[in-house]
């Protein structure tokens, strides 16, 4: 209508004029006026003079009672309160829709969270020193002949002391020597012995306790090392030793013959910091520590140093870079080796400490914790498509309820923000859920994969900050596009009601649903490549046999002299007699265990070039209980005494020293002209030492039968219980002062891949959330269009289409989708799955199959998702659907 | 607000009343020129209406619309009881004065 039926029409650009200034209340009645004056004039006395007049008319009405573009506007608050009630009732309305939308929210948020725990106690450790900015740890490379040997943790004895000399902006260091392991006891006043066996012992500086925030209960903190043979335990620890007596004072023996004075209590360490200590003694207790700050030789000492407020810390880490050089010159020079040192800030070291060795505890967890920020990121994003692709489809219904409040004025924005708020509803009652499920789930999460996350961050700053940021990102990222969508519909044909059909053109939605399917076949994969991996690593063949092994820590304390020699060889011929037990061998380590004893070598080709390896201390019969293959020359034999100074070198030190062929290696001698020079009389094979992401080691074996770290006993199959108690039985006889300390060996060596399993424990859970919201938002999609197109179905039966047909005719637009995802998925699949495994030194492969199950599982689950939906539409009587019209 | 009425409002008020349920802005202007002979604008009409409606001579209330109108409609104008009595009022008085007015020559 208006003036486009007219047959002479005025001036436009007066006429919108006219309506620009002119208020609605008053638009009626003049322009309706004008154009009847005009259809007139123009009647009467042509177009153009009428035209003429109308402008004219329209200028002479430019005054401020035509103005005030009063509208009416709704009350904010009401209008608000009715799209909260139009909220509800539509969720009422809509169940299965509305829990669809909300669960996958939920999941998505809960998801969220658990990983915000887990990173902001990641992200929390060693935040709690008094100088978290400015105390560092000094790590070093090193390097031979120019290439990357190993990055070492530990430095020199003398880096520390020689550091706050050299540099004035270098306040204090402090080392700590992690040789404290071993029997710890004390005598009780009744007489008794209490025992254990200390894994987490070690020395440090007087300074420790001032450097780091480890608070003491009972001590100062400044004398509780200070002095030869001070001993400073934990509070569980004192309490093991000596229950409710104040421990202050008294008397710890370590290793049977070392005595300390227990001077100071420290507060158990907390969970989010790198070093787990028990027992801290006085590093002075050492021999020769007045000579450290001249050792430039042994490289055992965890070193950290604090900074002054003025120090600028990349000048102080080029500085060191070249440190090394000036105090080592000249062992450089003969040995063609270098080494750098460098920082890394106490707060860094958790998470960015990959690839350092000789670590304490497992560090280095950064990218595993970027992936899971992204998985968690993914699911939400998942959830979030739900909620657009749902609202979007939804929109079918809700257009009737927009052309409605279209006609009755309500305005663009005013719409969009109704959806908004509707969107806003959903975010943050989800949001109120999830804050919920996770506050109940925690301690189960806790117990089922091993992690201690704390329930009390959740109510953090940190975390509350981000849930609001959270609900208003996912209200304006759920909200905004079913908002312009719904808003964009024409109120007329709405109500017509001739604008829903099925198969719309390829749009946002369709690309969404592609998005969700990618990330969830990729999950998928990566899940399949996660489990083959681990399987891989665990059933691969370590070169040795670690089954039936029981492992006893060795004895450590002594009554002196030749003491537990002696007693060890006692021991050994008891152990002989036990039918159960099938063998027994003593060694400086097992696999498994962190070897930290390594020493360098040269050739008589090279005596300059000195090469660090590894060296493991074994009596004659490691090789033979741990199937270790002889490759040539002889294994060490008791009853030659020239023993003592052979060596037997694995494979891999073969290739280290450069020699030929092992055979070329035997008869060789290492460090020929030195005072300790030894004699190679046999290769073995390589085993692993450690898990599999790591290479193998080169190793040196020496022969010394008579003392070690470990006893392995080979047992025959059947009732272990009862063997270790056998086992037991004897061992207290002949070690009452030692604690009887076992473990099994192939359970132990496992134990390395704790991580990975924990990984994948969480990849796989995460991996299946994805699925399910994916699944959620497809089913709901799926409902929705079958149930849209409930008339063509049931057209089409009646026209004798058969329920498979009808089905296929559904589930084909959701194929052409899961294709194209699958399309994507792949490739970038395995481009993901090869960058994860290269941390690992023995990789499985990326078999076809892995493919195969990443796609079937995927193109299974939607599969049922989408007939379960159409069958039962497609089966349903057509004159259901036909008859309401 | 005062209740007196302009010459122009008197006239208008008048038409109102004569045109019964078809006074609007633009029939009003039209019947205008039609008695007087003389062209008056819309937007005067529309002053004095508005006028007239403020100070209760006349009611208003939306009537149909016509293609002509580009489909809007039109602004109905009636005349209250107030208007009524007012006009006779006016016109009772005019009336005493021309009764009073002596008997010229009817050739003047």
């Amino acid at each position: 209508m208006r003036s486009d039926d007219l047959e002479n029409k005025p001036p436009k650009w007066a006429d919108r004029f006219l309506e620009w200034y002119c208020s609605v209340n008053r638009i009626d009645e003049i322009q309706g006026d004008l154009y009847e004056a005009h259809y007139h004039r123009s009647n009467r006395i042509g177009a153009k003079k009428a035209n003429l007049w109308f402008i004219w008319d329209v200028i002479r009405f430019f005054r401020p009672s035509s103005f005030g573009k009063q509208r009416h506007i709704p009350n904010p608050f009401d209008m608000h309160l009715n799209y909260l009630k139009i909220s509800y009732r539509n969720f009422i309305k809509n169940k299965v829709y509305s829990s669809i939308n909300l669960s996958g929210l939920v999941v998505g948020i809960v998801s969220c969270l658990f990983i915000s725990l887990h990173v902001l106690e990641e992200l929390s450790y060693d935040r709690f020193h008094p100088y978290p900015e400015s105390t560092y740890r000094v790590v070093m490379d090193m390097f031979n002949k120019e290439e990357l040997s190993a990055k070492s943790a530990p430095v020199y004895a003398a880096v520390g002391p020689n550091l706050v000399i050299d540099y004035p902006e270098i306040i204090e260091s402090t080392r700590i020597l992690p040789f404290g392991n071993g029997v710890y006891s004390v005598k009780r006043p009744d007489g008794s012995l209490v025992r254990y066996n200390e894994e987490r012992a070690v020395y440090a500086d007087e300074n420790f306790f001032q450097i780091f925030g480890f608070p003491l209960i009972d001590g100062n903190p400044v004398k509780v090392l200070s002095e030869r043979n001070q001993v400073v335990l934990s509070e569980s620890t004192a309490k093991r030793y000596f229950g409710t007596e104040n421990p202050i004072g008294k008397t710890i023996t370590y290793r049977g013959f070392r005595e300390g004075v227990v001077t100071g209590i420290m507060q158990d360490f907390p969970e989010n910091s790198h070093m787990q200590f028990d027992i801290v003694s006085s590093l002075k207790s050492w021999d020769g520590f007045e000579e450290w700050p001249q050792n430039w030789g042994w490289y055992d000492f965890y070193t950290y140093i604090r900074t002054n407020d003025q120090a600028d810390i990349n000048a102080l880490a080029d500085k060191l870079n070249n440190y090394l050089e000036t105090k080592k010159a000249e062992s450089y020079e003969n040995t063609g080796s270098r080494e750098v040192l460098w920082l890394q800030n106490i707060a860094d070291i958790h998470l960015y400490s990959k690839g350092l060795s000789w670590e304490m505890g497992e560090n280095g967890g950064a990218d595993k914790v970027y992936f899971l920020v992204i998985i968690a990121a993914m699911i939400l994003i998942i959830a979030w498509v739900n909620f657009i692709n749902l609202s979007t489809a939804r929109s079918v219904k809700r257009a009737k309820e927009v052309g409605l409040r279209k006609v009755v004025g309500a305005r663009k924005l005013s719409l969009i923000s109704q959806f908004l708020t509707e969107a806003f509803v959903y975010n943050l009652s989800a949001v109120i859920l999830s804050l919920i499920i996770v506050f109940v789930s925690v301690p189960i999460i806790n117990g089922l994969i091993e992690v201690s996350l704390e329930r009390t961050m959740l109510l953090s700053l940190n975390v509350i900050i981000g849930l609001i940021i959270l609900i208003f990102l996912g209200t304006i990222v759920s909200g905004l596009y079913p908002a312009f969508v719904l808003t964009s519909f024409k109120p007329l044909n709405v109500l017509k009601g001739n604008f829903y059909n099925r198969r719309s053109q390829f749009g946002f939605r369709q690309i969404l649903v592609i998005f969700q399917f990618t990330v969830s076949i990729i999950l998928v994969l990566g899940t399949v490549t996660v489990v083959k991996q681990l399987k891989f690593m665990q059933s691969q063949d370590l070169g040795l046999d670690i089954a039936q092994t029981l492992v006893i820590r060795a004895p450590s304390s002594s009554r002196g002299g030749d003491d537990l020699i002696n007693r060890n060889k006692v021991f050994a011929a008891k152990l002989e007699q036990l039918p159960e037990a099938r063998g027994f061998t003593v060694s400086s380590v097992v696999p498994g265990v962190e070897n930290f004893s390594i020493s360098s070598f040269f050739t008589r080709f090279d005596p300059k070039l000195r090469r660090d390896c590894y060296r493991v201390r074994i009596d004659d019969k490691y090789f033979s209980e741990f199937g270790i293959d002889l490759v040539t020359g002889r294994n060490f034999r008791k009853e030659l005494q020239s023993d003592s100074s052979s060596v037997i070198l694995n494979k891999e030190a073969v290739k280290l020293f450069g020699f030929g062929s092992p055979d070329d290696a035997v008869g060789e001698t290492l460090n020929p002209g030195l005072r300790y020079q030894w004699k190679i009389v046999g290769v073995v094979e390589n085993y692993h030492h450690s898990s599999l992401k790591e290479s193998l080691d080169p190793i040196i074996f020496y022969y010394h039968p008579t003392s070690g770290n470990f006893f392995s006993v080979k047992l025959e199959n059947g009732k272990y219980q009862q063997i270790v108690s056998d086992i037991e039985e004897i061992w207290d006889e002949i070690y009452p002062d030692n604690p009887f300390d076992f473990f099994f060996l192939d359970e132990f060596f496992n134990r390395q891949y704790k991580s990975d399993q924990q990984f994948n424990v969480v990849f796989r859970g995460f991996a299946a959330l994805a699925i399910i919201v994916a699944c959620l938002g497809l089913f709901g999609l799926v409902s929705f269009t079958t149930e849209q197109g409930r008339k063509e179905i049931g057209i089409r039966k009646v026209l004798g289409a058969s329920v498979m047909k009808i089905v296929l005719l559904f589930g084909r637009d959701y194929a052409v989708l899961i294709t194209i995802a699958i399309l994507i998925a792949f490739p970038l699949g395995y481009y993901l799955m090869n960058n994860w495994l290269q941390d690992f030194a023995y990789r499985t492969n990326i078999d076809p199959y892995i493919f195969v199950i990443g796609g079937l599982t995927v193109v299974v689950i939607a599969f049922l998702t989408v007939s379960f939906k159409s069958v039962s539409a497609a089966r349903s009587n057509p004159v259901g659907a036909l008859r309401e019209e | 607000m005062s209740k007196n009425l302009g010459t122009l409002e008197e006239t208008i008020l008048l038409l109102v009343a004569v045109m019964v349920d078809a006074a609007y802005g633009y029939s009003v202007s039209e019947e205008y020129f039609n008695h007087f002979g003389q062209r008056i604008s819309i937007s005067a009409v529309h002053t004095v209406l508005n006028r007239l409606e403020r100070k209760g001579f006349i009611r208003s209330e939306m009537g149909g619309a016509t293609n002509i109108r580009g489909g809007r409609r039109k602004r109905i104008f009636r005349i209250t009881n107030l208007g009524l009595t007012t006009l006779e009022n006016i016109q009772r008085n005019r009336m005493k004065l021309w009764d009073m007015m002596p008997k010229l020559n009817s050739n003047i």
